[in-house]
């Protein structure tokens, strides 16, 4: 993967947030303050349009300007988080100009490592984390299989769907507690969305070449 | 109704109102996206002081940068932390060598962005600390101090960071006060329902429900509840003198807050405390409704050397 590719899909992240961003909204709007679909939306725009005009080529340059970029706008918990996510990555591709796969999937699994140290949340607390691992977990360990990204992408949809039978522990979820049992978490839902777009960038990248 | 242009401008055209009143007190750090204020008769050779989080209708945060209190401070759009960024802009500003303590409520907005922007602090080696300031007794029932949220607190701690930042204190002297004096601190919410008489204690910033409802009695009745919930944490702390703070929220009049501080005061006495000393005033104004927020602080001598009332602000603290 080369900066045009991480452009292609950073903006294809950015297309399904503004798509999903009502009824991130309104997942939002039971337990929290109901920012999650703007801020995400918001926060993978600005990326979006910053990949548009960036003159680095550097794969690590690219990710660390993105945390950035994204924080500014997206201040909120799963924003900061996300800004996180993007470090996490940056430093495993610093210097890179091109990555591949296994390299992609090591920078995720990075992220994934500094949003676990930075917001101090493990599986199974109902955030992110739970679609996003399961996710990265694939990328990591079938990235030799053609249809990776799209299991990728189950992965993480099951992962979301395990949300329904957990309890909230972070933020102000935290406040309901068993409340929380039987819906599904805004944050994975974010992590699932970021797979599903993933998977449908690579399957529209492959279909060009 | 609201006289606003709207919610969108709202904070900047607050901001340059602000700057209009106290012509050459303050600068800005432009930013699209957060907002902050720094000082503009800095005192240099001090540890410098900033406060941070939410943007909202009261003093806290824009009206607290001053003699006494922050030399800086950054806040987010309503309710929401500001970005990491800025933090660090404003942190590097003020800083002189000495390093810069901050302080903000413990929620995961802030605590994220706080310690994104100490990373980018500790990259140009300037010294920092935060404190994630944990008073509010109703949240994160059940599960130690360091996991609770911040309410208005907040106020008193900045007061101690400051005082104790004039007369010269290190950074690593003012973490370790103003971190026993965040352990020493309590503080409660208390609504009144517009839906009859009935008064909620406990709610949360943003519509967190009460951890208890009752029909409303009397202020006294209400000091009652309120210290139940308030004094079993500081029983350790027995010996010690309160600070009390009655922070009204948006509709609580005048009249009311001193009313409830009599109350609450009376009701300290009956339970054989000592008054420290105390402030009412609207400090922070994240409830739209009648009420107050009640704070206490366990204070030994060494805090109480630092609790001096801070005048000449739109309030007394």
């Amino acid at each position: 993967m080369k900066k045009e590719q991480l452009k292609y899909i950073l903006g294809e992240i950015s297309r399904i947030m503004d798509e999903s961003a009502d009824y991130l909204v309104s997942l939002d709007a039971k337990f929290g303050d109901g920012d999650l679909g703007i801020s995400m939306s918001q926060g993978f725009k600005k990326v979006a349009e910053y990949m548009e005009t960036a003159q680095e080529d550097d794969l690590g340059k690219l990710l660390r300007a993105c945390s950035s970029e994204f924080n500014e706008v997206a201040p909120s918990t799963l924003g900061t988080i996300m800004s996180f996510g993007f470090m996490g990555m940056a430093k495993v591709l610093k210097g890179k100009m091109e990555a591949t796969l296994p390299e992609m999937a090591a920078a995720m699994e990075a992220g994934v490592q500094m949003i676990m140290d930075k917001a101090k949340s493990r599986p199974g607390d109902k955030t992110i984390l739970d679609s996003l691992i399961p996710g990265v977990q694939v990328l990591k360990e079938q990235c030799s299989e053609p249809d990776v990204f799209e299991k990728a992408y189950q992965a993480a949809y099951e992962g979301m769907e395990l949300t329904k039978t957990m309890k909230g522990k972070h933020g102000r979820i935290a406040y309901y507690g068993d409340k929380t049992i039987g819906e599904v978490d805004g944050g994975a839902t974010v992590g699932m969305l970021i797979f599903k777009a993933v998977s449908d960038a690579v399957s529209k990248l492959t279909e060009v070449q | 109704m609201k006289l606003l242009n709207s919610t969108e401008t709202a904070l900047d055209d607050m901001l340059k109102g602000l700057m209009l009143a106290q012509p050459g007190e303050f600068r800005r750090i432009e930013d699209e996206y957060s907002y902050a204020l720094v000082r503009q008769s800095l005192r240099f050779g001090k540890v410098q002081v900033m406060v941070n989080g939410g943007g909202g209708w009261g003093p806290l945060f824009p009206g607290v940068v001053g003699e006494g209190l922050a030399d800086a401070m950054v806040h987010g759009d309503f309710n929401c932390a500001p970005n990491a960024w800025l933090i660090y802009q404003a942190a590097r500003e003020i800083e002189d060598g000495k390093g810069v303590f901050i302080l903000t409520n413990n929620y995961a907005g802030d605590y994220l962005n706080n310690d994104m922007a100490q990373e980018l602090l500790n990259h140009e080696n300037i010294p920092s600390y935060v404190c994630y300031v944990s008073d509010n007794v109703c949240s994160a029932r059940g599960e130690g101090k360091d996991k609770r949220g911040g309410m208005t607190g907040i106020g008193l701690l900045l007061k101690l960071a400051s005082a104790l930042s004039q007369e010269g204190a290190e950074l690593e002297e003012i973490t370790r006060v103003v971190e026993k004096a965040n352990d020493r601190l309590r503080t409660i919410a208390v609504c009144c329902s517009e839906d009859g008489d009935v008064v909620e204690y406990g709610n949360g910033f943003s519509g967190e429900p009460p951890a208890f409802r009752e029909k409303y009695r009397s202020a006294d009745a209400s000091a009652q509840r309120i210290l139940d919930f308030l004094l079993p944490e500081l029983e350790d702390f027995r010996g010690d003198s309160l600070f009390l703070m009655v922070n009204r929220m948006k509709k609580m009049s005048y009249l009311e807050g001193y009313v409830m501080l009599n109350a609450l005061s009376g009701e300290l006495a009956r339970r054989g405390y000592s008054l420290g000393g105390c402030a009412v005033g609207g400090y922070f104004d994240a409830f739209d409704t009648n009420g107050c927020i009640v704070s206490v602080m366990a204070c030994d001598q060494e805090l109480k050397s630092c609790l001096k009332p801070v005048k000449g602000y739109d309030f007394t603290l």
